[in-house]
């Protein structure tokens, strides 16, 4: 029996044992997890406890963030395999197993068949399946989202086999390709690896094959191969898990490369960061050597191969070929310049050819399966499959090797599972050598040229996940923070240059530099990528160039406005909450005055940015809190409650404002009473002008009065608002439309600047048969007659609603509080609903039913052409859109009827204008929104300005006020101000009185669900009692307080740890 | 060949270093060409660090400029040429550490240690280094101390994992010290 | 074989590299880091040209360029000339108000430089012909330590360099004038690199003349032995000659043996 089926034979015998086989993952992932003290649990069942079976230990599965994952495989039968197994559960398993069951909790998946990449044929190992009836809906592995996009051929054995044991290698078809290799002749194995269109790993993406021809063509009595085992890209760690896994694929590719190239010495370069590969790679090569896969005459060829270890010593550099070469001649790692090139003058003067490790790991299926095999996979220029470290900001934190031409949103939503609850930003591709990706380039293909083209590179597989918590500027500082680290020194524009850059990130980041500079960053990035001696040099101004080319607005938010969107850089953000506020309410500020007792200067620090702060603190989506670091620890902090709680207490007594003395004797006319508009007026008037507000409709207060239903935001205190904001010297005239009652033309005449505030109040049509009918009332238009109090009675009728927003649940709720049943269609999913989730709560407590997946198709009447029913097409979810959810796609034939009396949509809202905008020829955005100056919120009409959802289109009160308050900002510079809104003094932040360790959300009391609420309009929220506002108030860990170190970096070293 | 400079320095005595100890390395390696780096990287397993004694001996010994020894020893961040602590804490900056608060764990480890990147407690029970990335990244924030791997962290977690080592150091040693 | 620089052909008449033939041409292409006597190292970046034809397009460093049959370049082009320009404005912020930087700036056509400047004064450009002179005829007695910004020339422990022979072949080369030997009290004192050597004494007249090692080192690679200051060096061949030319009594010099 040849040595090979010998050692298949032990293999089989040691994958496949007759009794129940453990496989604990124990790679550095799952060792950091403690991996091993689940291992030793298993041993201990075993040894201590009669537990009849194997333990084993394996590579990386690939699902990092579920480590610990062990497989448990029963003789002749499936496979099971558990993640985040603890201790706890290790125990569980080895208890049940005694009595032949499984415990059925933290199963990911099941596995029955094993695919054998290198031989191509699948061994269906499980006879028996489905006997431990718990575990009967347990998922096929390979079946599971993060499994399901995946093509395993160079982690094919990861995971699956003990890396120490050869045989388990060699029954997986192990150093087969490696005597296939030199029982054929050098050029064949070239040809083939050309054929197949194998492209660098490492990140270079030159044709192997090409790449080995080369080096077989150079004439030499010593040749090398060298496999670079130096990832030093920080965020990837592809080449680390294959080396601890499977690290008989990479002796066994490099064996087939030097019989191709005509090397007889090979080395692997491995980082002294990766311990445990280096040690594996020790076992695995001596294994080899005993078995003659390494050594004099391979498989009895003449071949001779031996392979040896040399370590990196913290190096980046080192990863750059000629880098790399003088490393291993006991030098510094210093590149040589190009030519010569390594295939002709490397390592000691001879010819050498260095790949990557995955590079390397391809090598052994290429030749059992040839290169048509290989190139069945990928797109036209980029064959086969690539092994990507998905990490960052990612549900599903792993390696995954999917085929090239794969789409990148399939990759970060299907298999990655998306973000979670934040915003997807960027993708950061090929560490710091790299680009980013934005969010709606997701359609592009995995492709060297695809990548390439957009300014990203495919790089050696990091694909860092970024979302709307990161800072791109940031991003680019910390990887030239790393460029600069890493470079050798030996080149100047790689050691002044990217040192000159860093000066100028960190300028931009600490909020001191000019637009000049950023000229100047820019201009420096394109020279150094240019002149550079090496690939490090070259490509370290990737992560700015490719920022600058996406993110520009965010360098300028830092530049001009001193502002970091993502709230990040520490000296330009006060705290996150208050950073997020569009309004830039100082929170934890007023948070503090609650605690301290002192609720007027609560409502004093409020008001002073926010006019309506009872109103928000109803009303606000809390922007703020979804940033809030506490949320990292337990949960975020109730800020709008408590900035409620304030606002109440102050208004319950006798709040009085002061209009100003001066008069700046200017008028400004502001079109629409909303938040904007209201603000914009407030501030004018609080500096002196005289603010007039024209407002269509019979109430002052836009969305706010007849959007938004009474429950939520009682009329009584909206008011009081709107009146505080008259005392300052507002005027609003009501039942002033333009174009009927006055025209712009007129308004330009009376006042010296105009402001348009006008909203979007318009609600698109349904545009389907039969939306003109009798009984579609537009979801706007519902809620707005309810408010100017006419009277509805839906008594016993069924009102159904077309919509997912807030409008739609707003109907909803006011539906059943006019008797009424409320049927919300949706055509996504839950999570995907664009209405805040405790409103969606509270709609479905309070009655509302919901039907996902649907589409009206048509609307039905009756003889009387009145509403009788909706029929509906059920939907099922397509391909990812560029908003990052799947977009719905009909199911043929698959209808639902709904009986209804009231069809409500509510599927978008957009302004309209009153011919505002033809009147004065106003430039417009192909979502009908005014089109402004981003910083002084001007229109293309000199002297006429504009804010709120008229120009954002629909969003929130708090962004509306915002709004309003840049444009006051702006209207007083256009009419000779600073701009200045108000002086205030730099506030003194002090800690006093303990942040309280513990304790989650308190929530406030509500009206108690009962029918009585049911018929009711009255506030369903209660305010926070002085006792809870307290104890709420004492849960801020003041993330204003910066402790004064010598490093700025925003630290609270009070807190008890915020968890981050 | 022994200084022939006036400046006479005492780090041949200073410190009590038996340089028998290298003896098999450099037996082994003496001959074998671009050698330098592995001999290094084994004196300092067995040293924890590099000192200058023997940073001149292995040139001495190997036949190498004590120039190239010198700038080789420097070069790479991986060799220490002072000594480190009975743990070193290795506190990942990788890409995926970063996005997911790597630098609050810094700010952490620095408040509870008293000591900068780089440096090491005065009991020379911690050394704290940065390092550019561990390859941990789906378990980020990561550190590793003495090639265990800990991970994900918070500044909680970080901190409390450093007090366990620290206390654990404190019963071992009879009578304790004073810190 | 037949280049073309800046369209014009040039034949090579073996040179190996781009530079060599400019050079040869009294074609401009300036230089920092580039020695006739050392191997290229391509670090300073100001010798970078632009190849438009017969090899990989792009900029590249012409000291390092091997010639090569139809190789097409620029020396000026608009992407060199802007990039040079970037290259030597780094330089002057690494090194500020430092005399040959300056030269070369102005040179180049470049007045001032936007970047930070480095706060502590310093002229070493780290081209490190210094060091690669040291190696090549020397002993290698000072190298580069650390590495990217905190990249250095020093002799190695960062103390005085033990096997320095006071060649000063050093201070010959450096473009900067950086490095100083000065004699005081028989003991050669060279800095930065703290180098100290004691000077070996002419036997005839009895000045310091050389470092000593440098009397040893010359004996045992050339085989020459050296024991005379340069002027009485001069006096003994002068003296040579006059007795080889039968006028030995017009120059009061005796007859000796050697």
């Amino acid at each position: 029996m040849s040595i090979l089926e010998e050692l298949k034979a032990k293999g089989n015998g040691s994958l496949y044992p007759d009794k129940v086989k453990i496989l604990v993952g124990r790679a550095s992932c799952g060792k950091a997890s403690g991996a091993d003290k689940v291992y030793n649990t298993f041993i201990d069942a075993v040894e201590q406890q009669g537990l009849d079976a194997v333990v084993s230990s394996s590579g990386c599965l690939g699902f990092c963030q579920q480590e610990p994952l062990v497989a448990v495989q029963f003789p002749g039968g499936t496979r099971y395999v558990y993640h985040d197994v603890d201790v706890d559960l290790a125990g569980e398993i080895a208890a049940a197993l005694k009595n032949n069951t499984l415990p059925a909790r933290q199963v990911l998946g099941k596995e029955e068949e094993d695919e054998l990449i290198v031989y191509g044929t699948t061994n269906q190992f499980a006879q028996k399946t489905d006997f431990i009836k718990e575990l009967k809906q347990v998922p096929y592995l390979n079946k599971i989202p993060f499994y399901a996009l995946q093509v395993k051929i160079a982690t094919r054995n990861c995971g699956y086999i003990n890396p120490a044991s050869l045989e388990e290698y060699v029954a997986r078809g192990g150093y087969e390709a490696l005597r296939k290799a030199v029982s054929g002749t050098p050029e064949e194995v070239i040809k083939e690896v050309k054929d197949s269109g194998l492209r660098g790993r490492g990140g270079g993406g030159f044709s192997t094959g090409q790449k080995w021809e080369f080096a077989r063509k150079s004439v030499s009595d010593e040749k090398y191969v060298i496999c670079n085992a130096d990832e030093g890209d920080p965020g990837a760690y592809m080449d680390r898990s294959l080396l601890e896994g499977d690290p008989h694929t990479i002796l066994e590719g490099m064996a087939i490369g030097g019989y191709a190239m005509g090397a007889e010495t090979g080395i692997i370069y491995c980082r002294a960061e990766y311990p445990l590969a280096v040690q594996t790679l020790q076992k695995a090569i001596k294994q080899a050597e005993e078995a003659g896969f390494l050594g004099e005459n391979v498989f009895g060829s003449g071949f001779n191969f031996k392979l040896k270890i040399v370590k990196g010593q913290g190096a980046f550099v080192c990863g750059e070929e000629t880098a790399l070469i003088a490393s291993i001649e006991g030098k510094m790692g210093e590149p040589r310049p190009r030519p010569p090139f390594p295939a002709v003058s490397g390592l000691w003067g001879k010819p050498t050819n260095i790949n990557n490790v995955e590079t390397w790991a391809n090598i052994p299926p290429i030749v059992t399966r040839g290169a048509g095999w290989f190139s069945s996979y990928g797109t036209e220029g980029s064959k086969g499959t690539k092994v990507f470290a998905l990490v960052g900001n990612i549900m599903n934190n792993g390696l995954v090797e999917v085929p090239m031409g794969t789409k990148i949103a399939d990759i970060v939503y299907e298999t990655g599972g998306g973000c979670g609850g934040y915003a997807l930003k960027a993708i950061q591709l090929g560490g710091p050598s790299g680009g980013c990706i934005t969010a709606d380039m997701l359609d592009l293909q995995v492709d060297y040229e695809v990548l390439k083209e957009v300014g990203a590179i495919m790089g050696s597989g990091g694909m860092v996940v970024m979302d709307e918590r990161t800072c791109m500027v940031d991003v680019a500082r910390y990887f030239l923070d790393f460029t600069q680290g890493e470079s050798c020194g030996k080149c100047t524009p790689c050691r002044e240059g990217t040192k000159q850059m860093l000066l100028l990130l960190n300028k931009i980041c600490e909020g001191k530099a000019t637009m000049a500079d950023l000229e100047l960053l820019e201009e420096l990035s394109l020279a150094v990528r240019d002149a550079a001696l090496c690939g490090l040099g070259q490509t370290a101004p990737n992560p700015v160039l490719s920022t600058l080319r996406y993110f520009r607005e965010e360098y300028e938010a830092h530049i001009i406005d001193k502002f970091c969107p993502a709230s990040v850089c520490a000296a330009l953000v006060v705290a996150p909450c208050q950073n997020t506020c569009p309004a830039g309410i100082d929170v934890p500020l007023y948070i503090d005055a609650i605690k301290q007792g002192n609720y007027q200067e609560s409502y004093d620090i409020v008001y002073r940015d926010n006019p309506l702060p009872a109103t928000c603190g109803r009303v606000c989506p809390a922007l703020c809190a979804r940033r809030c670091r506490r949320g990292l620890l337990d949960d975020a902090i109730g800020i709008r409650e408590l900035k409620r709680f304030a606002a109440d207490k102050v208004m319950a007594g006798d709040y009085k404002v002061t209009p100003p003395a001066k008069r700046k004797g200017k008028s400004v006319g502001i079109v629409g009473s909303g938040p904007a508009g209201l603000t914009c007026a407030y501030y004018l008037a609080q500096l002196g002008y005289d603010a007039t507000i024209y407002e269509a409709l019979p109430v002052a207060g836009g969305m706010m009065a007849v959007g938004i239903p009474e429950f939520r935001l009682p009329a009584a205190v909206l008011n009081k608002e709107i009146s505080l904001i008259q005392d300052m010297g507002v005027e609003i005239k009501t039942n002033v439309r333009i174009g009927k009652d006055i025209t712009m033309k007129q308004l330009q005449k009376e006042h010296d600047a105009l402001f348009v505030g006008v909203g979007a109040h318009k609600d698109q049509a349904l545009g389907v048969p039969g939306d003109d009918l009798n009984g579609v009332v537009s979801g706007i238009e519902f809620l707005r007659d309810i408010s100017l109090g006419k009277k509805v009675d839906l008594a016993g009728k069924t009102v159904v609603i077309i919509g997912g927003g807030n409008v739609a649940i707003d109907v909803a709720r006011t539906s059943i509080r006019l008797g009424a049943k409320a049927h919300i269609v949706y055509r996504r999913e839950e999570k995907d609903m664009p209405a805040f989730a405790s409103e969606i709560h509270e709609a479905r407590e309070e009655g509302t039913q919901f039907t996902f997946l649907a589409a009206p198709l048509k609307v039905v009447g009756n003889k009387k052409n009145k509403v009788k029913q909706i029929v509906l097409q059920s939907m099922k979810l397509g391909p990812y859109d560029r908003s990052g959810r799947r977009r719905p796609v009909a199911i043929e034939g698959a209808e639902i009827t709904l009986d209804a009396d009231l069809i409500v949509p509510a599927i978008g809202q957009e302004p309209g204008y009153d011919k505002i905008d033809e009147e004065l020829k106003l430039n417009k955005s192909r979502s009908n929104t005014l089109v402004v100056d981003k910083r002084s919120m001007v229109t293309n009409i000199e002297g006429v300005f504009a804010g709120g959802d008229c120009v954002s289109g629909p969003a929130t009160v708090v962004e509306a006020i915002g709004a309003g308050k840049k444009a006051a900002s702006a209207i007083d510079k256009y009419l000779g101000g600073d701009g200045v809104l108000y002086q205030a003094e730099e506030p003194q932040r002090k800690l006093v009185g303990a942040v309280a360790e513990a304790g989650r959300l308190v929530k406030p009391n509500c009206i108690p669900l009962d029918a009585k609420r049911l018929k009711s309009f009255d506030e369903v929220e209660f305010a926070y009692t002085e006792e809870q506002a307290i104890t709420e108030a004492k849960r801020c860990m003041r993330c204003d307080i910066k402790e004064s170190d010598d490093d700025d970096n925003g630290s609270c070293g009070h807190c008890p740890g915020c968890g981050c | 060949m022994g200084c022939c400079c006036q400046e006479m320095e005492n780090h041949c005595k200073d410190e009590n270093l038996d340089l028998n100890l290298l003896k098999d390395i450099l037996d082994e390696y003496r001959d074998q060409a671009g050698s330098l780096v592995t001999v290094l990287q084994k004196a300092q397993d067995i040293y924890g660090y590099l000192p200058l004694t023997v940073l001149r001996y292995i040139a001495e010994e190997m036949k190498v400029k004590p120039a190239q020894v010198y700038g080789v020893a420097t070069f790479y961040t991986q060799f220490r040429l002072t000594p480190v602590g009975k743990y070193v804490i290795l506190l990942c900056q990788g890409t995926a550490c970063h996005v997911n608060g790597s630098e609050r764990i810094e700010t952490a480890l620095c408040q509870e240690l008293k000591i900068k990147p780089g440096e090491t407690t005065p009991d020379k029970l911690f050394t704290l280094t940065n390092v550019a990335c561990l390859g941990c990244c789906s378990l980020a924030p990561v550190m590793m101390i003495n090639g265990q791997a800990y991970g994900p962290l918070t500044p909680d977690k970080a901190v409390s994992i450093v007090k366990d080592i620290y206390a654990n150091e404190q019963q071992a040693s009879e009578g304790g010290e004073e810190s | 074989m037949y280049i073309t620089i800046n369209g014009t052909d040039y034949e090579v008449r073996g040179e190996s590299t781009v530079l060599e033939v400019a050079q040869r041409e009294g074609i401009y292409i300036p230089t920092l880091c580039h020695h006739p006597a050392l191997e290229p190292y391509g670090a300073c970046r100001l010798c970078l040209v632009e190849i438009i034809a017969g090899g990989r397009p792009g900029l590249t460093a012409s000291c390092a360029l091997p010639v090569s049959e139809g190789l097409v370049i620029e020396t000026d082009s608009p992407r060199v000339h802007h990039v040079r320009q970037i290259t030597m404005k780094l330089i002057m912020a690494a090194c500020p108000d430092v005399p040959a930087v300056m030269e070369l700036a102005e040179k180049l056509g470049v007045t001032d430089t936007p970047y930070q400047k480095a706060s502590v004064p310093n002229s070493c450009v780290l081209c490190g012909i210094c060091v690669r002179i040291c190696s090549k005829v020397g002993t290698s007695a000072i190298g580069f330590a650390y590495r990217g910004s905190d990249r250095q020339v020093m002799g190695p422990w960062d103390k005085t360099p033990d096997t320095c022979l006071g060649c000063r072949a050093c201070e010959n080369v450096c473009p900067m004038g950086l490095i100083k030997f000065e004699e005081k009290d028989g003991v050669l004192i060279g800095e930065p690199f703290k180098s100290r050597v004691t000077m070996a004494k002419c036997s005839e007249c009895g000045r310091f003349f050389t470092g000593a090692p440098m009397v040893g080192t010359l004996q045992q690679r050339v085989g020459l032995a050296v024991d005379l200051c340069p002027e009485c060096q001069k006096t003994k061949e002068a003296r040579l000659l006059a007795h080889a030319g039968g006028l030995g009594r017009y120059f009061n010099l005796e007859k000796q043996d050697h």
